[in-house]
């Protein structure tokens, strides 16, 4: 193997792998168990439709015997309710929810009003009236799933309406009514000998066709209908039970899935697969993200003020105007832009002869550190500054005098006693350390050493290695 | 005893901060400027009460750049009748200050360059042209001023340096307000 390739396999082992570690299956994160801040997916299931009701025949009195829920279904919930990953609201809460809330009892009201006038529109005869005051009123219903909670008053009130049309000679019409009413509620039944024989008949024989056809599932089992608005980040689990199986639509944002079960030998088992593959089709549930840090970003402006400790005619201060901006980008850790404007005084002896202008720009990763009314920082860059032409002279009758002064060049040769350079570029490595602390909301006063040292010089002026620091008044941005 | 919390901690940290800060700002001082500007000449000799020296009087414009200066001496015909002899008319003699002047915060030490050969407005000038003195019209050739005081007074003495017979007279001056002369020739082109 060549060297190249042998180099390139050991950095392939020692890069990370993302696709090396496997995803963690569902059964070991459960058995490892859920943080408390785990974020289960909600589940909502409503009561059970049992439409294997359609089938039993009317006893004496019109009244059929209540059938107990199929032992499928009870194992069903039975597997939901343990499963640790999922948030799971059991149907006598779903019913609860519906109940409790404020817009479902005033609705209810106008509901039961308009009901009640429909009621008393076909004991009076109004046929009409009554048919079209029960379809209001049976439409408010189902809105309000009022048919979930009192599945009998709603069928009672569809019932009603078919005998309303069928009194008044549409038994077409009338018999997709009794249709509805059976699929809202398939225990309802009319009672021989109180209620017409021809209302009877027409109620059987849609109850027949429905037996024959295969009972259909309500609407609101299906994507037609529009999930309720609280259940729009969740899933809702509507099921119904019929002769030979158990069905539940899985219904969510995403769509409509539907699973299917028979009864088999073994109801608890069927019920069982049931709950299984119906957690298959729901997400496990996930971590919480952890929150990103929030980054920070400050402003400063102040004064600046630093003397070379390299230069040709001793110390004098630059003192100028300053701007920093610092953002935290991770806890810790900032970057950082320090740019400041200074004018230079003269050094003592005046060697210097004209002010120097200057212009420094540092930028760079730092180091922050902070509580809520004190930080500390530091930083570590470049350095891009400029300076301005320099003009310098020991002799001071060159410092006094002009070249028209006419002085002999014993005293002052302005020609060779006067060096001068022109702008310079500066580039080098810099450093800076300080503080800040918080005086009122988000203004602070922050504090700065700096110092640089220029490594990439346009020109050799003798200047260099600037020390010195800046006060600004400073403000948190975000 | 109070104990103390995050704020005094940090305006200590801040205290701290100014004491590094301000002594790096305060050595880099600025130039020292004292003594610059313009000295009348207001006394000489024994008698301290007249100004004349020699029938002259000295004018010093001064520049301190630090612990050096440099500058120009023009001297005047002394006007015994009491009025302002510093005039230009009574010019009698210009000198530049010698390399190697020095000062400090008392005072000031400075020799005459060429005092032997006095400079007039025009380089052409003769001495009879300004109405100068027909005597003593050159300085002896080190002519030297050594001056103590302060922003308001110069007192010293000035002598002609090494030789030995040298006179050594007292002689003190005061500030008065102007720009100080940096030429002795007048430039082409100005009125006398």
């Amino acid at each position: 193997m060549s060297p190249a390739r042998l180099l390139a396999a050991a950095l392939l082992m020692l890069l990370p792998a993302p696709w090396a570690r496997a995803a963690e299956a569902d059964s070991i994160r459960l058995s490892a168990g859920l943080p408390p801040t785990f974020r289960r997916p909600e589940v909502v299931v409503y009561p059970l439709l049992d439409q294997r009701q359609l089938v039993v025949e009317a006893g004496e009195g019109g009244r059929i015997e209540a059938l107990p829920p199929p032992e499928a279904w009870s194992a069903f919930l039975g597997e939901l309710r343990g499963a640790r990953n999922l948030s799971v609201q059991m149907p006598n809460l779903t019913v609860r929810a519906i109940t409790e809330d404020l817009s479902y009892r005033r609705a209810l009201e106008l509901a039961d009003s308009t009901a009640d006038r429909a009621f008393r529109d076909y004991r009076d005869v109004r046929l009409d009236a009554a048919a079209e005051g029960l379809e209001a009123a049976v439409d408010t219903y189902v809105k309000l799933e009022h048919h979930v909670v009192a599945p009998r008053v709603v069928a009672r009130a569809a019932l009603t309406r078919g005998l309303a049309l069928l009194e008044s000679g549409q038994p077409v019409v009338a018999e997709r009514a009794f249709r509805r009413a059976l699929t809202l509620d398939p225990a309802l039944r009319l009672r021989p000998g109180y209620d017409l024989p021809q209302a009877i008949e027409a109620l059987e024989a849609a109850r027949a066709a429905l037996v024959a056809d295969g009972p259909p599932a309500p609407d609101d089992f299906s994507a037609r209908v529009p999930l309720a608005p609280q259940y729009a980040g969740g899933y809702v689990l509507r099921a119904r039970a019929l002769p030979d199986r158990l069905e539940v639509v899985i219904r969510s944002a995403g769509g409509v899935s539907l699973e299917v079960q028979p009864y088999g030998d073994d109801p608890v088992d069927a019920g069982s697969r049931l709950a299984s593959r119906v957690r298959a089709c729901l997400p496990f549930g996930r971590m919480p993200r952890p929150e990103g840090y929030r980054s920070k970003l400050f402003l400063e402006a102040g004064f600046d003020a630093y003397a070379f400790a390299e230069n040709p005619v001793g110390a004098f201060p630059n003192v100028g105007v300053a701007v920093h901006l610092s953002w935290i980008a991770a806890p810790h850790f900032s970057l950082d832009f320090h740019g400041s404007i200074s004018n230079g005084e003269r050094d003592p002896q005046e060697h210097l002869r004209r002010d120097i202008d200057s212009v420094r720009l540092m930028f760079g990763p730092g180091y922050a550190w902070s509580d809520p009314r004190f930080r500390l920082f530091g930083q570590v860059g470049v350095e891009v500054a400029t300076m301005g032409a320099v003009i310098i002279t020991t002799n001071p009758a060159c410092k006094y005098f002009d070249p028209d002064d006419q002085i002999p060049d014993v005293l002052c040769d302005f020609d060779t006693d006067i060096d001068m350079t022109d702008r310079v570029w500066l580039v080098g490595p810099a450093l800076s350390v300080g503080g800040s602390v918080r005086l009122v909301d988000q203004i602070f006063l922050a504090m700065r050493l700096t110092g640089a040292t220029y490594l990439v010089e346009s020109d050799d002026n003798g200047f260099g290695l600037p020390l010195g620091g800046s006060i600004a008044l400073g403000y948190r941005l975000f | 005893m109070r104990s103390s919390g995050p704020f005094d901690r940090g305006l200590a940290a801040m205290r701290l901060l100014a004491v590094i800060l301000l002594p790096l700002v305060l050595a880099a001082c600025g130039p020292e400027r004292e003594f610059s500007g313009i000295w009348r000449q207001t006394a000489c000799g024994d008698d301290l009460s007249q100004p004349d020296c020699g029938g002259f009087v000295y004018e010093l414009h001064i520049g301190r750049y630090g612990d050096r200066l440099a500058g120009v001496v023009v001297r005047y015909v002394h006007d015994r009748g009491g009025f302002d002899s510093f005039q230009r008319p009574k010019e009698c003699g210009c000198f530049l200050i010698e390399s190697g002047g020095v000062a400090d915060d008392e005072g000031l030490l400075f020799t005459l360059y060429d005092a032997v050969t006095p400079r007039y407005p025009q380089p052409d000038t003769e001495d009879g042209d300004l109405g100068c003195p027909r005597t003593r019209l050159d300085e002896c050739a080190g002519r030297r001023f050594d001056i103590d005081g302060d922003d308001e007074a110069l007192v010293g003495v000035t002598d002609c340096g090494e030789e030995a017979s040298a006179e050594r007279l007292d002689i003190a001056f005061e500030r008065v307000v102007g720009t100080p002369r940096t030429e002795c020739y007048e430039r082409r082109g100005t009125a006398p």
